[in-house]
């Protein structure tokens, strides 16, 4: 089974201040588990020691019993881990298929000569990725924009390319920072449902997210953090019910 | 599904067939017979700017993948040139023949290029631009004034045949440097068609999502430097041959380094046909400025300047604009492109978006008026 991952202590201080503290998470093989807290609380630090933008203070990461910890970005991507940016970044000088075409990189069979020089081994190469691109752009409602300036697309539908791209890797875990962040309530509605629907057993999910009402309708788990420690951890009708949680969190937005 | 409904996916309003249109391989081939052909038919004079348009080409080729494609700044690239005539120079005396000498200078621009990027990988911005500006600096000043490089007195380059074909003639020096342009042309352009070149956009836009995809940044920036070093130091060969001698080594200093960058951005960096319009347009830039008596480099500087405030890709992203404006004159309006939520029915059925189906058999142009009637149906 692909895509367990494990946060173990993590920590990371910045100059005497305590962003993330100790916190151990895990999500297990085939599950979509959400992260919620308030501005500040250490959500995209915690991601960004996960994915390896920043050195963890302390603590391990583990991505299917290896230890990924002092690994790069990249070497974790390799290993299976997919993520997409607060921010989105597209590459936008490129289409949406070329964009997609990128998430196949490390499944590209063909090297740099080969391609040079346009082998039959390079045209393969691009074939195959050229027809995964276009199966996860079906799956994902992007079909009919393939082949669009990702710029000229409104900016909902950008976010849904950067989780596309995430998803033609082929991740074991894929994480998601606020992709919701952006999107009107119809299109983060939407957005759940194409995540559940394009979701299966083969691959989990760690969706880090401000909208409350996204993470309670996708999620099988859901963990709750504030001023970097967590304060609750549990299924989204116990989160729901946690009176702490509420307090901290849903205030008196949510009854 | 209910007729008239639209499949699955977003709405997008640029349907209708296609306009018919030459192959893009049948212009290939008129261009190709074009350029091998007009040297049989213009006056032999012309043909020393055929032949300095492969070499400006080559350069400008170079640059499109180093600065148009990946975003670095190199301001040694003169030096290159520098490095290929010199080397070139002694390498076709020495007896070495043209076949292999210029794979051979190829290979050392590219380990000069190597060993001057890796220490600069690990930094990001500006550091290679900083390093390859020391280089030009110490190629002007120090390396191209050894003895043994150049000397300080001009050396003749010997026009060497390239298996059999004689490049004694200005136009036999101009077809072999077209061979080895088309060549590299067609390597490039086959790179930017694959994962290379894709991965090479990426960088330029985000290393971080590049990295994030588990593209290996370095390889790639190192790479793109690589191959743009050995193709503009191959031109160097052709450039020592065409003027017969090597020129002094002020012709290949840092501010000539600016005047290559001029290349590709007054042709269009962004495509590999900027690089040879830029070459070409330089090549034969000289005479027609001297016709009106002003000096090459004001020249440069105007037109560097209108390509900057015009905001456009050079004259390659001057024509093709021009181009698309031409055919949205007769055709269907541009694009525009809705949400990918349009058809992703909601759970609750509930939609705060009222979604408008179009069928899409309505002919291309047609225009929708849409008119909100307050307390009416959405449907």
């Amino acid at each position: 089974m692909r895509g367990h991952l494990e946060a173990d202590g993590l920590s990371k201080h910045f100059a005497g201040l305590v962003a993330v503290d100790g916190l151990s998470l895990e999500v297990r093989p085939g599950e979509i588990v959400g992260l919620i807290g308030p501005n500040g609380a250490g959500k995209t630090t915690f991601f960004n020691c996960v994915t390896g933008l920043e050195p963890p203070t302390a603590g391990r990461v583990r991505l299917d019993g290896v230890d990924v910890t002092g690994w790069s970005p990249a070497a974790r991507a390799r290993h299976g881990l997919a993520r997409t940016f607060q921010q989105v970044r597209l590459f936008r000088h490129l289409s949406v298929r070329e964009n997609l075409l990128l998430g196949r990189h490390q499944h590209y069979g063909a090297g740099a000569l080969q391609a040079a020089l346009r082998t039959p081994r390079a045209r393969a190469a691009e074939r195959d990725a050229a027809a995964r691109a276009e199966a996860v752009a079906e799956r994902c409602n992007l079909a009919s924009v393939l082949d669009a300036p990702v710029g000229e697309l409104p900016y909902g539908t950008q976010r849904m390319v950067e989780v596309a791209r995430a998803l033609a890797t082929e991740p074991a875990v894929l994480l998601l920072d606020e992709p919701a962040a952006g999107m009107d309530t119809t299109e983060s509605a939407a957005f759940g449902e194409l995540l559940r629907r394009v979701h299966d057993e083969s691959w989990s999910v760690l969706l880090v997210e401000h909208d409350v009402p996204l993470v309670l309708s996708v999620c099988h788990r859901i963990y709750v953090l504030e001023f970097g420690r967590l304060i609750a951890a549990g299924t989204p009708a116990e989160i729901r019910g946690d009176e702490r949680v509420r307090a901290a969190y849903f205030g008196a937005s949510v009854g | 599904m209910a007729p008239g409904r639209c499949p699955p996916g977003i709405p997008s309003l640029r349907r209708g067939a296609p306009t018919p249109r030459r192959s893009p391989r049948a212009w290939l081939a008129l261009a190709a017979v074009a350029a091998v052909a007009w040297p049989f038919l213009l006056p032999r004079t012309t043909h020393f700017y055929g032949a300095l348009a492969t070499v400006y080409a080559l350069v400008a080729l170079s640059l499109v993948v180093l600065s148009g494609w990946t975003g670095q700044i190199s301001l040694g690239h003169a030096a290159f040139l520098g490095l290929g005539v010199y080397v070139g120079q002694r390498l076709l005396h020495a007896g070495v023949p043209l076949v292999v000498t210029l794979p051979a200078v190829a290979l050392l621009g590219g380990a000069v290029s190597l060993v001057l990027g890796i220490p600069s990988l690990r930094l990001r911005g500006v550091y290679l631009t900083i390093v390859t500006l020391a280089f030009g600096a110490a190629c002007e000043r120090w390396l191209f004034a050894l003895p043994a490089v150049r000397g300080y007195k001009s050396g003749i380059v010997p026009r060497a045949t390239l298996l059999g074909f004689p490049t004694t003639t200005d136009r036999g020096l101009y077809l072999v440097g077209l061979a080895v342009l088309g060549l590299s042309l067609a390597a490039v352009h086959n790179l930017r068609r694959s994962d290379v070149g894709r991965a090479w956009f990426a960088l330029r836009d985000s290393e971080d999502a590049a990295a994030a995809l588990g593209i290996r940044v370095a390889p790639y920036k190192i790479g793109a430097f690589a191959l743009s070093a050995a193709l503009t130091t191959t031109a160097g060969v052709l450039y020592g041959m065409l003027f017969q001698a090597t020129p002094g080594p002020s012709q290949f200093g840092v501010l000539e380094s600016f005047f290559l960058l001029a290349l590709p951005v007054v042709g269009g960096i962004g495509s590999v046909a900027g690089a040879v319009v830029g070459g070409a347009l330089f090549a034969t830039a000289q005479p027609v400025v001297n016709e009106f008596g002003v000096r090459l480099f004001l020249a440069t500087g105007v037109m560097l300047a209108v390509v900057t405030l015009s905001r456009t890709d050079g004259v390659v992203g001057a024509v093709t604009r021009l181009v698309r404006a031409g055919r949205a004159a007769g055709g269907p309006a541009p694009a525009a492109y809705g949400s990918f939520a349009a058809d992703v029915p909601t759970p609750d059925g509930a939609s705060e978006r009222p979604v408008i189906h179009v069928p899409h058999a309505l002919p291309a142009g047609t225009r929708l008026r849409l008119r909100f009637a307050p307390g009416g149906g959405r449907r």
